[in-house]
């Protein structure tokens, strides 16, 4: 593909208005995504009317809408490092190693190292959405409902490195978050399926209200608990930037990550959240030699970063070349285009190269707009966890209050999170993990959904699911993701005891 | 075994038997399930009895070895819960009624006062935040909350 589109699109990225366009994006979006449960989507749905009404062209309003969506995968590791509460839903992974790090002290160091493997995320994926987009586009189209079955059995493959030394605390809180997806309208057969008559539980949990009553709510009453026992202390804040050394050593661990999350964000349909959730257990797998993930690891935090961000990259593909949306998000933004009466799909790069090329260029003025902004907006984000805990910790309550209120309108959803949240305290109390839950739900719904489909698909016959090269692919992918770690422990063991 | 780690096992044990009985009901619930028809040989059934065949398993292996968990909380603690806990409910069953920066100026007052916010601070940070978050939704974002007798 020749990449004159991209030398045309840095000339419409970098005019003067374009830039602005770009730069209030990135505010806007940083913004957003600190704010638990204020997705991109909400943002982009409140900015997409005003953009067309003020008469914006269609590549200033797709280069501001799409500034917004990454600058909120930017700003949703802020308030899930600094308070454990996910500012998206890409954001829960960083919570796991991104709050201990605040909470020793490290929280200048750890938003830096998201800041900057988000940067390198970004910018990766953006350098692979330049020269392979179409090649992606190809793949994703090859995704049926077995192959995504697969993917998913892969995905729960990665989640055995969350395994501790309590494995049933971890397979209760999978098997937990898997149940709460069956709740709802079947979408196969149309059967109400534990909704007991109430019509706020016909389209099921909403993840939202989930993740905020997992972390937030469950939050709050531990501190609270903590501080009846006058056992809470006030967070200590170092300040520190990381070292050079730090930042190279994540490198590697963005690099694969970035992968899993771009394809990941390229399959319509499964996110940031997946990606991020995948990522994080992957290196996890790799590199958990001593135990440090979970307890404050700069990778774990680099980890999931660099994928939500890759992945909200990789989500553009499907939408630009096929004219399928590869998240809730470029569903709006597919919108958008056709709002201005532009047809996505392949013809798009040649027919419309100031648009394409525009975005694309966007994206890397956006990822450095973005680093630059955040890095020293540091130092003001750090400054909130000074304030004293009767400020704080209200102020908590009452923005996830507000992100489930304004979602679903309903107090119905509060009151749901708050049963969730009381649940959530109880679970942590008893040593549970949040994440293991968070990611059964994610994968649940994806899990069961194409696995039917899959088998409609084939009249029941289960050989479906092991028929083309991707499912072939897909499955050694996670035997082997399983069964390596162990065999390379075995050798090391068996290695160690002569030398013994 | 120290007083705190055999109150976190019993806490584990009770918790284990609520599993149990919730992957009972689970699968109680399930055989309740009615639907015409399925375009898929499994139906809407299959996944739900395969959790609760799961969570039972778990449940039963966490009855056995329930694990380490911390402490419960000492009176005072459930004391706070417990007034946390009413204090939320009510104030935002009655925020279609009283509004969204009446409702939640109570609510984020007493919770400050909870984190030993004095009086009349904690009215201050409570009205002030509530207040706050109200412009911002409503008038920077164009939220919908529930307006009261007074109109915000």
């Amino acid at each position: 593909m020749s990449l004159d589109y991209l030398w045309h699109g840095f000339g419409v990225a970098l005019l003067p208005q374009n830039l602005m366009y770009g730069l209030i994006g990135c505010f806007l979006g940083t913004m957003i995504g600190c704010l638990p449960a204020i997705g991109p989507i909400n943002g982009i749905a409140l900015l997409l009317p005003i953009a067309y009404t003020a008469g914006l062209p269609p590549e200033s309003t797709l280069i501001l809408l799409a500034s917004v969506y990454y600058g909120a995968e930017y700003g949703g590791r802020i308030s899930s490092i600094l308070l454990n509460v996910p500012g998206d839903a890409g954001a829960v992974m960083t919570t796991i190693d991104g709050n201990p790090m605040a909470r020793a002290g490290k929280a200048t160091e750890a938003l830096v190292i998201s800041g900057v493997s988000s940067f390198y995320g970004g910018m990766i994926a953006v350098v692979l959405i330049t020269f392979l987009a179409p090649v992606f586009g190809l793949i994703a189209i090859k995704f049926g409902p077995a192959e995504y079955f697969v993917l998913m059995v892969f995905a729960f493959a990665t989640l055995s490195s969350m395994v501790g030394h309590e494995p049933v605390k971890t397979l209760l809180g999978c098997i937990f978050g898997l149940t709460l997806t069956t709740i709802g309208i079947d979408a196969t057969s149309g059967a109400y399926r534990f909704t007991f008559g109430s019509p706020e539980l016909h389209d099921g949990i909403e993840f939202i209200v989930l993740v905020i009553g997992l972390f937030s709510i469950s939050e709050v009453l531990l501190l609270l608990e903590q501080h009846a026992a006058g056992v809470l202390r006030p967070l200590k804040v170092t300040g520190s930037y990381p070292t050079w050394a730090m930042l190279r050593s994540i490198w590697w661990t963005a690099v694969r990550s970035t992968g899993i999350g771009f394809v990941v964000g390229v399959l319509p349909g499964t996110g940031a959240s997946v990606a991020s959730a995948v990522a994080y257990t992957t290196e996890k797998r790799i590199n958990d030699r001593t135990g440090t993930f979970g307890k404050g690891d700069i990778r774990g935090v680099a980890a999931p970063e660099a994928a939500n961000n890759a992945a909200a990259t990789g989500a553009f593909v499907p939408m630009l070349t096929l004219g399928v949306p590869g998240s809730g998000t470029t569903a709006v933004m597919l919108g958008a285009l056709m709002l201005y009466n532009i047809q996505p799909g392949p013809q798009l790069f040649t027919e419309q190269p100031a648009l394409v090329g525009g975005l694309v260029a966007s994206m890397y003025v956006g990822n450095i707009l973005l680093l630059v902004m955040n890095l020293p907006l540091v130092r003001v984000f750090v400054s909130a966890l000074l304030l004293p805990n009767w400020i704080l910790i209200p102020g908590i309550m009452l923005l996830s209050i507000l992100g489930v209120y304004t979602a679903y309108s309903s107090v119905m959803s509060v009151f749901i999170m708050f049963g969730i949240g009381a649940v959530g305290y109880l679970l942590r109390k008893l040593g549970f993990d949040m994440a293991p839950i968070v990611l059964g739900f994610v994968l649940g719904k994806v899990m069961e959904t194409n696995l039917r489909n899959a088998l409609a698909i084939s009249g029941g016959e289960i050989g479906i699911l092991f028929e083309s090269p991707l499912t072939k692919l897909l499955w050694a992918m996670a035997i082997a993701i399983v069964l390596v770690p162990w065999f390379i422990s075995r050798r090391r063991a068996k290695q160690a005891q002569p030398a013994a | 075994m120290n007083h705190h780690a055999v109150a976190g096992q019993t806490g584990g044990r009770i918790m284990a038997v609520a599993l149990i009985v919730a992957a009972i009901a689970l699968a109680i619930a399930t055989s309740q399930i009615s639907y015409a028809f399925s375009s898929d040989p499994l139906g809407p059934r299959f996944f739900p009895y395969a959790l609760a065949l799961a969570l039972g398993l778990c449940a039963i292996w966490y009855l056995v070895s329930p694990g380490a968990a911390d402490a419960p909380p000492d009176r005072i603690g459930v004391l706070n819960l417990v007034g946390a806990a009413v204090l939320s409910v009510v104030t935002v069953g009655l925020m279609p009624y009283l509004g969204f920066l009446i409702s939640m100026g109570v609510l984020a007052s007493g919770l400050a006062w909870l984190f030993n916010g004095t009086p009349p601070l904690a009215l201050l940070s409570g009205f002030g935040q509530s207040a706050l978050w109200w412009f911002v939704f409503e008038k920077l974002l164009g939220s919908n909350l529930p307006r009261g007798p007074l109109g915000f």
